[in-house]
C-alpha cells in the first residue's frame, strides 16, 4: 500500500506538471522558425575607410572581421564631404539576422552609390552600431553615432521598441532618422508635423496600414469566407482585423481559427470548413506549415474556394515545400509588401555579393538608401550645397521618388510615406505578380 | 569436494543495505535432504540471510558454499540454475497474469522441451492449482498464492529451496494447507529451508532449528531441541 | 451527422499517433518503471531517419520504413544503455532529470545537424485521394491507419505468447518476483526500449508523409501521450491506446465543433475528467501493469 501511495504521488505530480506543460503551450505562440539561411554572425567593430580601390576589398584588423568596406573613389576635383549615415541594430543576440540582413542590404546600397561616383561626389560611409535589440543600447548607439561617429542621419533601429526608445533623443540631436523596415503603428502617432517629432520618417508601411488593402482586395470577390491564423500575437491580431474589415466591407465571416506551429492536423478545421461551404479562405500560416494545410485542404476535396494567404505564404519557401506537386498552390492569392521572387536583379546581385538569398529586410535596407535617403541627399546638396542633418530632413520631407516594387515614395504630415502593396499569385507553380495596391 | 552431506555451507557471512550491517558473522551448515527452519524476533536479519544467500544483497564478507560451489555474490539467474531456488516474503507472483502463465515464468530460464510437462505434473502435484489454471494468480486466496510460489520455484527442479514466512497472513486452515505442502515437496526430495514467524509450528516439522538474534546465530539444533529450549521459549515462542 | 462521424474519423487518425508513441511510453514504465520525456523527440529522430533514408538515400517508401524502424530499434537499445541504464535504479525524479535532459540534448543535435527548418516527405501515396464509404481521404492516411493497427497487434502478440512478451508483462506487475524466478532485468530493459524505439521508428515514417519534420516537433507529441498513459491507467498498454484515441477523438471534436485554439486545453480537460472519473485510469487496477 506504501509503494502504491508514492506511486500515485508521484503521477499526480507529473499530471500537474503536464497540465502547466499544455497550458503554457495553449498560450505562448510557437517560435517563429528561422529563415533558411547560413547565419554568420558579422560583428562590426570598426569600420575602415580603403582609399582608391576600384573593387571591395576586406580588411582584416586585428582579430576582428570586417566586412563593412566602403569604397572611396578619387574624383577630378579631389573627394568631397563624405556622407556619413548610421544605422542601431541588433548584431548579437537571438535576432542578430535582422540586423546582419539589414546591414548587407545598407552596405550594397552604399557601394553601389559609391561604385557610380556618389551622390554628386559625395561618397556614403556606413556606421553600423549593435543595439541588441534592447531600448537602453540603443540610446547609447545614438549618442556614438551622433558624437563620435559625426552621422549626419540614422537609418533604422532595428525594432520597433528601440525606434520608440531612441526617437526623442534623435529629435533632441536634431539628426534626421528614417524608419524602413519596423511596423508598429505607434511609431507613426509620434512622427511628422503632425506627430510632434520633425525629425523621424518612415519608408515601410506599417501593419494597420497593410490589413485595409487586402480586405479592400477580398471584398469584391467573395459573399463569405472562413479565416485561419497562426497562433502567435501578430497573425492573431491580424486575423481579428481583418475580419472587421471585412465584415464592415460586407463579407460574412463564417469562421475564425487559430493553429499551433508544427505537428499540426488541420483535418478537423478544414471538415468544419468544408460544411460551412464559404467562398473564400483567408489563410496565414507559416510557409512550411501551410504546405501541410494545403495538401489536407485538398484531400478533403476543396476546390471551389478562392484561396488568399498571409505570412508570405505566396513565396519560395512554399512553392519548394509543394514542388513535389505544384498544383497544390494553384491560385492562392495574397496581397504583401514585398515577397522575394519580385525583384530578381536586385537578388541576383545580393545573393552574388552575399551568398544568402536577400529578403525582405535586406531589400527594404538596400532601397531605403539607395532610393530614398540618396535622392534626398542629392536635393539637399542641390539646394544647400552641402550635406548636413537639417539640410537631409528639409529635403526627406519634400523628397519624391520612385522605389522598385514599392511604388511612389512620398511622406505625409505625419512623415510616413505610403508605398505599394504587391498582390501575387501562384500559378502553375510559379509567382505572378497580378497588381500592385496602394496603401493610402 | 565438501562433504557431500552438505548442501549449504555459510561462513563468517556478512552483509547488509548500504550503511546498515544486519548480518555480522553468520555461519550455519544444512544438511542435504532437511527441513530447517530460521526463526528470531522481527528484524533480526532473517530475509536479509535469505536474500544474501540468493544474491538479491550484498555479502561485504564471508563465503557461501552451495554444492560445492562458492555462490556469495553471484547473480540470482547463475544462483538459480545451480539448483537454489527462493520464495521471497510476502506476495512474488504475477497478479494480472493466470495460473498457468506464471508458472511458465517460474521456469523462465529453462530452455528445454519438458516445461510443459512438467507444469502438468505440478498441477498433479498441487491439484488445487490445477482448477485455477486459467484464475489471475491476484484472485486468489492468500494460501494458494503461496503454493503457486512454491510450485513456481519447484519447476526448476531446486536441490535446496528457501520459503520466507509461507505462512505470512494466512488463515489458520490454510497454514496447515502450506505446511502439508513443505513437508510433502522436502519428502519428495528436496532441502527445505524456511524463515518462520510461526515458530512453533515450524520447528514441529523442522529437522534443525536455527535462532537468528540480532544478525547473529543465537541458538541452533534440531527442531526438537529448540523448540524445547527455555531461553528460546520464552523470547519466541510466546512462553 | 455526416460531418460528425468524419471528425470521429480524424479524430482516431491523430489518435493512433499519438497512441504509437505512447504505446512505447507505457511499455517503458511498465518494464523499467522509468517516464521517459524524450520519447517525443526519439519520434522525431525517426522521422529524421526516415527523412535521410528516402529522400537523401532516395530507398523506396517500404524499405526506407524498414531502416527507420530497424535503425531506431537500436538506437533505443542504445539510448537505454547510455542514458537509462547508469540511472535505472535511482529514484524517479533522476529519471525525470536524465530523461529531459536526453530531449533537450537530442533537440539541440537536430537542430544543429539539420536546421530548425521544417521538412516535408510527402510521399506519391499522399498525393493519392481516395473515396472511402463517402469520405475523401488520401491514401497515405489510410496506410497510417492500417499499418498503426497491425503493429498494435502485432506488439499485443508478442506480449501474450511469447516468453519475453510475457517476461515484459510480468516486469510490469512484479520486479521482485522477476529476479526471483532469474528474469535478467536489464537486458529486458534495454530490449523495452529498443522495442518501443522500433514502433517509433515505423510510426514516424507512416506519419510524416503526411505533416512536417522538425527538431521540436517531439516535445507536443511527448506529452499528448504522456497524458494518453496517464489516461489509459499506468503502464497499462492497452490502455494508453485508448487514452491517445480519445484525446484524438477529443481534439478532433474541439476543432471541428469548438475552435482549433483550445485543442490543447481541450484534451488536457479531457484527461482531467477522466482521472476524476477512474483515478486509477481507464483499464488502471490501482497498480502498474502493462
Ligand atoms: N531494503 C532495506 N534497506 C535498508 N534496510 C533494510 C532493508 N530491508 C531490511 N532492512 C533492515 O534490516 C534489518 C533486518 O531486516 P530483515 O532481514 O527483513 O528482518 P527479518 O526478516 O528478520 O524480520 C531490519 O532492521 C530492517 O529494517
Ligand atoms: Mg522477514
Amino acid at each position: 500500500m506504501k509503494r502504491n501511495l508514492g506511486l500515485w504521488r508521484l503521477m499526480a505530480f507529473v499530471a500537474a506538471l503536464s497540465i502547466v506543460f499544455g497550458v503554457v503551450s495553449c498560450g505562448t505562440p510557437a517560435p517563429a522558425p528561422e529563415p533558411e539561411v547560413v547565419k554568420e554572425t558579422v560583428v562590426v567593430k570598426e569600420t575602415v575607410i580603403v582609399e582608391v580601390t576600384p573593387e571591395p576589398q576586406e580588411v582584416i584588423k586585428e582579430t576582428v572581421v570586417v566586412k563593412e568596406t566602403v569604397v572611396v573613389q578619387a574624383t577630378p576635383e579631389g573627394p568631397k564631404e563624405p556622407i556619413r549615415i548610421g544605422t542601431g541594430q541588433p548584431l548579437t543576440g537571438p535576432v542578430a539576422w535582422i540586423g546582419q540582413y539589414y546591414n548587407q542590404g545598407l552596405t550594397m546600397a552604399a557601394e553601389e552609390i559609391n561604385s557610380e561616383g556618389g551622390v554628386l561626389g559625395h561618397l556614403v560611409q556606413i556606421f553600423p552600431c549593435d543595439n541588441e535589440a534592447v531600448a537602453e543600447k540603443a540610446l547609447t548607439c545614438v549618442r556614438r553615432l551622433v558624437d563620435q561617429d559625426k552621422v549626419q542621419m540614422i537609418i533604422e533601429m532595428g525594432s520597433s521598441s528601440t525606434t520608440l526608445a531612441a526617437m526623442p533623443l534623435m529629435e533632441e540631436y536634431e539628426v534626421p532618422f528614417l524608419a524602413a523596415i519596423v511596423s508598429a503603428p505607434s511609431i507613426t502617432d509620434n512622427t511628422g508635423r503632425e506627430g510632434g517629432n520633425i525629425w523621424a520618417f518612415r519608408s515601410c508601411a506599417h501593419d494597420g496600414m497593410t490589413l485595409d488593402p487586402v480586405a479592400k482586395y477580398i471584398i469584391p470577390q467573395v459573399d463569405t469566407i472562413s479565416l485561419i491564423a497562426w497562433n502567435s500575437a501578430a497573425p492573431r491580431e491580424a486575423a481579428e482585423e481583418l475580419k472587421q474589415l471585412l465584415e464592415a466591407g460586407g463579407v460574412e465571416v463564417l469562421s475564425v481559427d487559430y493553429t499551433e506551429a508544427g505537428q499540426a492536423d488541420y483535418r478537423p478545421v478544414i471538415t468544419r470548413i468544408k460544411s460551412l461551404d464559404p467562398d473564400g479562405l483567408w489563410f496565414s500560416i507559416v510557409a512550411r506549415d501551410a504546405a501541410v494545410f494545403i495538401r489536407q485542404w485538398r484531400e478533403l476535396g476543396m476546390s471551389e474556394q478562392k484561396l488568399f494567404s498571409g505570412s508570405n505564404v505566396v513565396g519560395y519557401e512554399f512553392l519548394e515545400a509543394i514542388k513535389d506537386d505544384p498544383s497544390l498552390g494553384e491560385g492562392i492569392t495574397e496581397a504583401t509588401l514585398y515577397i522575394p521572387g519580385l525583384e530578381p536583379d536586385f537578388e541576383e546581385r545580393y545573393l552574388a555579393r552575399w551568398g544568402t538569398p536577400a529578403d525582405y529586410i535586406a531589400s527594404a535596407a538596400h532601397h531605403s538608401l539607395r532610393y530614398v535617403v540618396a535622392t534626398a541627399a542629392e536635393m539637399a546638396v542641390q539646394d544647400t550645397g552641402e550635406v548636413t542633418p537639417s539640410s537631409l530632413r528639409d529635403a526627406l520631407e519634400k523628397v519624391s521618388v520612385e522605389m522598385p516594387t514599392f511604388g511612389l515614395i512620398e511622406f505625409d504630415e505625419y512623415n510616413q510615406a505610403h508605398p505599394d502593396m504587391a498582390v501575387m499569385q501562384i500559378q502553375n507553380g510559379e509567382i505572378v505578380l497580378l497588381e500592385t495596391i496602394s496603401t493610402e | 569436494m565438501a562433504d557431500e552431506a552438505r548442501i549449504l555451507e555459510i561462513n563468517d557471512l556478512f552483509s547488509g543495505y548500504g550503511e546498515i550491517e544486519v548480518l555480522k558473522g553468520v555461519s550455519l551448515e544444512i544438511e542435504n535432504g532437511e527441513i530447517a527452519s530460521i526463526i528470531g524476533a522481527n528484524g533480526a536479519g532473517k530475509s536479509t540471510l535469505l536474500k544474501t544467500v540468493f544474491g538479491l544483497v550484498k555479502a561485504s564478507h564471508g563465503s557461501v558454499v552451495f554444492d560445492g560451489q562458492d555462490i556469495a555474490n553471484k547473480r540470482p539467474t547463475d544462483i538459480l540454475r545451480l539448483g537454489l531456488s527462493y520464495v521471497p516474503q510476502g506476495r512474488c507472483n504475477f497478479p494480472a497474469m493466470s495460473v498457468n502463465d506464471n508458472l511458465e515464468m517460474g521456469a523462465y530460464i529453462r530452455t528445454d522441451k519438458e516445461v510443459k510437462a512438467d507444469i502438468e505434473s505440478m498441477f498433479e502435484r498441487f491439484p488445487i492449482l490445477e482448477a485455477r489454471k486459467e484464475v489471475m494468480a491476484g484472485n486468489m486466496s492468500g494460501g494458494e498464492q503461496q503454493i503457486l510460489e512454491m510450485a513456481m520455484a519447484l519447476l526448476l527442479h531446486p536441490k535446496l529451496i528457501m520459503i520466507d514466512e509461507p505462512s505470512l497472513g494466512l488463515a489458520p486452515q490454510l497454514v496447515e494447507l502450506v505446511f502439508k505442502a513443505i513437508q510433502r515437496i522436502n519428502a519428495d526430495g528436496t532441502t527445505t529451508v524456511m524463515v518462520e514467524q510461526n515458530a512453533k509450528k515450524a520447528l514441529s516439522v523442522s529437522d534443525h532449528g536455527i535462532v537468528l538474534v540480532l544478525g547473529q546465530i543465537g541458538f541452533e539444533g534440531t527442531g526438537e531441541e529448540i523448540a524445547n529450549n527455555e531461553e528460546v521459549r520464552r523470547h519466541y515462542l510466546g512462553g | 451527422m455526416e460531418t460528425f462521424v468524419e471528425q470521429l474519423l480524424n479524430g482516431l487518425t491523430l489518435g493512433l499517433m499519438y497512441a504509437s508513441v505512447a504505446v512505447g511510453q507505457a511499455l517503458i514504465f511498465g518494464v523499467a518503471r522509468l517516464i521517459n520525456f524524450a520519447h517525443g523527440d526519439l519520434f522525431m529522430v525517426g522521422a529524421y531517419v526516415f527523412f535521410v533514408a528516402y529522400s537523401v538515400l532516395g530507398l523506396p517508401y517500404p524499405v526506407a520504413i524498414c531502416v527507420s524502424a530497424v535503425v531506431m530499434f537500436g538506437f533505443g537499445g542504445l539510448f537505454e544503455r547510455v542514458i537509462v541504464r547508469p540511472i535505472l535504479d535511482r529514484p524517479w525524479h533522476v529519471h525525470l532529470v536524465a530523461t529531459l535532459g536526453a530531449s533537450i540534448i537530442l533537440i539541440s543535435a537536430f537542430t544543429l545537424m539539420w536546421g530548425s527548418t521544417a521538412k516535408q516527405v510527402p510521399t506519391s501515396y499522399s498525393a493519392t485521394i481516395l473515396q472511402v464509404a463517402g469520405f475523401r481521404v488520401s491514401l497515405q492516411r489510410i496506410i497510417v491507419v492500417v499499418v498503426t493497427l497491425l503493429s498494435f497487434l502485432a506488439l499485443h502478440l508478442f506480449l501474450q505468447k511469447t516468453k519475453t512478451g510475457k517476461a515484459m508483462k510480468a516486469m510490469s506487475q512484479n520486479r521482485e518476483a522477476c529476479a526471483v524466478v532469474g528474469v535478467d532485468v536489464r537486458r529486458l530493459s534495454t530490449l523495452t526500449f529498443a522495442i518501443s524505439c522500433g514502433l517509433l521508428g515505423l510510426a514516424a515514417s507512416l506519419v510524416s508523409p503526411l505533416f512536417t519534420i522538425s527538431p521540436t516537433m517531439g516535445m507536443g507529441l511527448t506529452f499528448k501521450a504522456f497524458a494518453a498513459v496517464i489516461m489509459g491507467g499506468f503502464g497499462q498498454v492497452n490502455g494508453a491506446i485508448y487514452g491517445a484515441i480519445i484525446l484524438g477523438v477529443t481534439e478532433a471534436l474541439t476543432a471541428g465543433y469548438i475552435s482549433s485554439a483550445y485543442t490543447d486545453a481541450m484534451a488536457f480537460a479531457m484527461m482531467i475528467l477522466v482521472l476524476l472519473l477512474r483515478p486509477q485510469g481507464l483499464l488502471g487496477r490501482g497498480k502498474v501493469g502493462i
